[in-house]
């Protein structure tokens, strides 16, 4: 599993992937920096900065985990590595959790490489009183635990589905569509029949929320996030993460390649 | 060993799933800052392309800005700024700077961002163009429009002031003076906040001279309890505005028992003082006119009537007058004493005369 972890990583850098991201999160510090400095942001620089800095992060974030194990696992297949990685004593569960170990890793560096140049840049030109710079690490882990759920979520629908195309644009409809579930949350509790609730509760129980993952406005305005909160998000994360790439590794060993 | 069967391993995990998610999301549900309880608005998400991406309501609301400065931008409005006399003689842009009528008066913006000299007759067509588009910008923009992007934008965005100051900006007509009010009624509902109400009010008493309902709007801002003092000035200056001395008196009685500081309430007295002046001077002009039949011709009449013993001095204008047109006593500011023009002969006459009486 490590060496596949390994293979994974030095993959991913011939393919450039990462790099295109780390270079895309710059590009979207320096139009964040940009954006703070106009007429009609002055005296938010720190705020307007982060909150343009993080939106834009999270979709280049959405774009990577979507995209990026998608095109490096059917790439393998079409190549034909993957028969010769199959062919060395491995199992398919190493390296199907190699490879997630792998992106989990990747996409964690670039949410730390988002991380530290907004930190810099609301050090460097923003007001350095403002607190908010300094609750970043919050994103941050909010963010891996997300992309954790999202990237396990991938693996699954590309287990499904096998289309390479198909699988990051059903992850991206779930994603979006996520974040209406609070409105199935009062559809759970006030609709007219029983029938209807039902379907509104397997609706908002069933279906992962990413929503609860976008601490973005509490981390810019101090809203407080409790302990008991982040210790139900870290379970939701693993249990979210335990049942798609359970469903996945079944799906994987039953395939034909 | 076997691969395990697809479909009990989908049952299993959907059932892990469910039992496990359910005490999940409501614990959750109960413990999450309310930024992340809140229910997304579909309305918003139609107008504002990230928030239909990721709730984000800065983002959102810059969005909807831009759109709202670039809507407004397609008037091509005319830039252009008077010249200055050196003008004529350093510019050699120019053919024949001393001909009559060929004297540079101005400057405006060319297409390739230069300055480009203008002639009176250039400078009449752009300010008549100006004032086309000043009295009747609804024929050429969807006013309404604009004004949703600019409420929008700054529901999202409540902290960025720049929004309201930049709807306000545009307020060229008093049809654009009620949708901005408007807007800035809506923004007050839902924030509470003092200054969109007090903007709406000093939309409605200085753009579109409805002191009343400025009064409304100066009392909304008030229940702020961050509201700065001068606004408590202008409302009572408002309700002087609309004649309600009484209400301003009553007003300003309930302001100084609740000041507790003493600069406030020193304050809030001088203004109760010179409130009640204006009140008994009032009462005093109508007992005159009651008893004579015609209004005063000057605030003496009222002395030599017996209504009063002497006009008295005005602490915070600069003197009592006569106003024979609304039919009232008024304290003299800055604001309110009528040009040379505007001034009829007996009006005249009876600001000379209150100020003989001081």
């Amino acid at each position: 599993m490590r060496n596949i972890f390994w293979y994974t990583l030095i993959e991913n850098q011939r393919a450039r992937f990462t790099f295109a991201a780390v270079s895309l999160i710059l590009a979207i510090a320096a139009l964040a920096h940009y954006s703070s400095t106009l007429n009609y942001n002055a005296g938010r620089y720190t705020l307007t900065a982060l909150s343009f800095g993080l939106y834009f992060t999270r979709l280049i974030l959405l774009a990577y985990a979507l995209f990026a194990p998608v095109l490096g696992l059917s790439r393998e297949i079409e190549s034909g590595t993957l028969f010769l990685i199959l062919s060395k004593p491995t199992t398919r569960s190493h390296y199907l959790l190699g490879k997630y170990a792998a992106f989990l890793l990747l996409y964690g560096i670039l949410t730390v490489t988002a991380t530290f140049a907004l930190f810099f840049l609301a050090f460097a030109f923003g007001d350095r009183t403002d607190p908010a710079p300094l609750r970043l690490p919050l994103f941050l882990a909010a963010e891996w635990m997300s992309g954790a759920v999202l990237l396990a979520l991938v693996f699954l629908l590309y287990q499904s589905l096998r289309a390479p195309l198909a699988s990051p644009l059903l992850g991206a409809a779930i994603f979006f569509t996520s974040y209406f579930l609070e409105s199935s949350r009062e559809g759970a509790q006030q609709a007219p029949s029983a029938f209807s609730r039902l379907v509104y509760s397997l609706l908002y129980y069933g279906f992962p929320n990413f929503r609860l993952f976008n601490v973005e406005r509490s981390v810019l305005y101090e809203a407080p996030i409790s302990f008991a909160y982040w210790s139900g998000l870290a379970a939701y994360t693993l249990l979210l993460c335990s049942v798609f790439l359970g469903l996945a590794l079944a799906l994987f060993r039953r395939r034909e390649l | 060993m076997n691969p395990p069967r697809v479909g009990p391993a989908v049952v299993l995990s959907l059932t892990a799933l469910l039992a496990g998610s359910v005490p999940l999301k409501r614990h959750l549900a109960q413990s999450a800052p309310a930024a992340v309880r809140e229910t997304f608005n579909p309305s918003f998400a139609l107008q504002a392309l990230p928030l239909a991406f990721l709730n984000h309501r800065i983002a959102a609301s810059q969005w909807l800005l831009l759109e709202a400065i670039l809507y407004i931008l397609k008037l091509d409005f005319p830039h252009y700024h008077l010249a200055e006399e050196d003008d004529n003689h350093h510019s050699h842009a120019h053919a024949h700077p001393h001909k009559p009528g060929n004297e540079i008066v101005a400057w405006t913006h060319g297409p390739d961002g230069r300055d480009l000299p203008l002639t009176r007759d250039q400078l009449e067509t752009l300010q008549q163009r100006e004032r086309e588009l000043t009295l009747h910008m609804d024929r050429y923009l969807d006013i309404p429009y604009f004004y949703d992007l600019i409420e929008t934008a700054a529901l999202l965005d409540p902290e960025n002031r720049f929004i309201l100051a930049y709807g306000q900006s545009w307020v060229l007509n008093p049809s654009m003076a009620r949708e901005m009010v408007r807007v800035l009624d809506t923004v007050h509902t839902h924030t509470g906040h003092w200054r969109p109400a007090f903007d709406a009010g000093w939309l409605l008493l200085f753009t579109l001279q409805e002191p009343e309902m400025a009064a409304t709007r100066f009392q909304q801002a008030l229940a702020d309890p961050a509201a700065p003092a001068f606004v408590r000035d202008l409302l009572a200056r408002t309700f002087l505005t609309v004649q309600k001395y009484e209400m301003a008196v009553q007003f300003l009685l309930a302001q100084l028992h609740a000041a507790t500081d003493h600069d406030m309430a020193t304050r809030l007295e001088r203004q109760l003082a010179w409130t009640m002046d204006l009140l008994a001077l009032n009462r005093a002009a109508r007992a005159y006119h009651t008893r004579h039949g015609h209004p005063i011709a000057s605030l003496e009449d009222l002395v030599r009537d017996g209504l009063l013993r002497a006009v008295p001095e005005d602490k915070m204008g600069q003197g009592y007058a006569w106003d024979p047109e609304r039919q009232e006593v008024f304290s003299q500011t800055l604001f309110n004493v009528p040009t040379a023009k505007e001034e009829s002969p007996s009006q005249e006459k009876t600001i000379r005369s209150s100020s003989r009486c001081r």
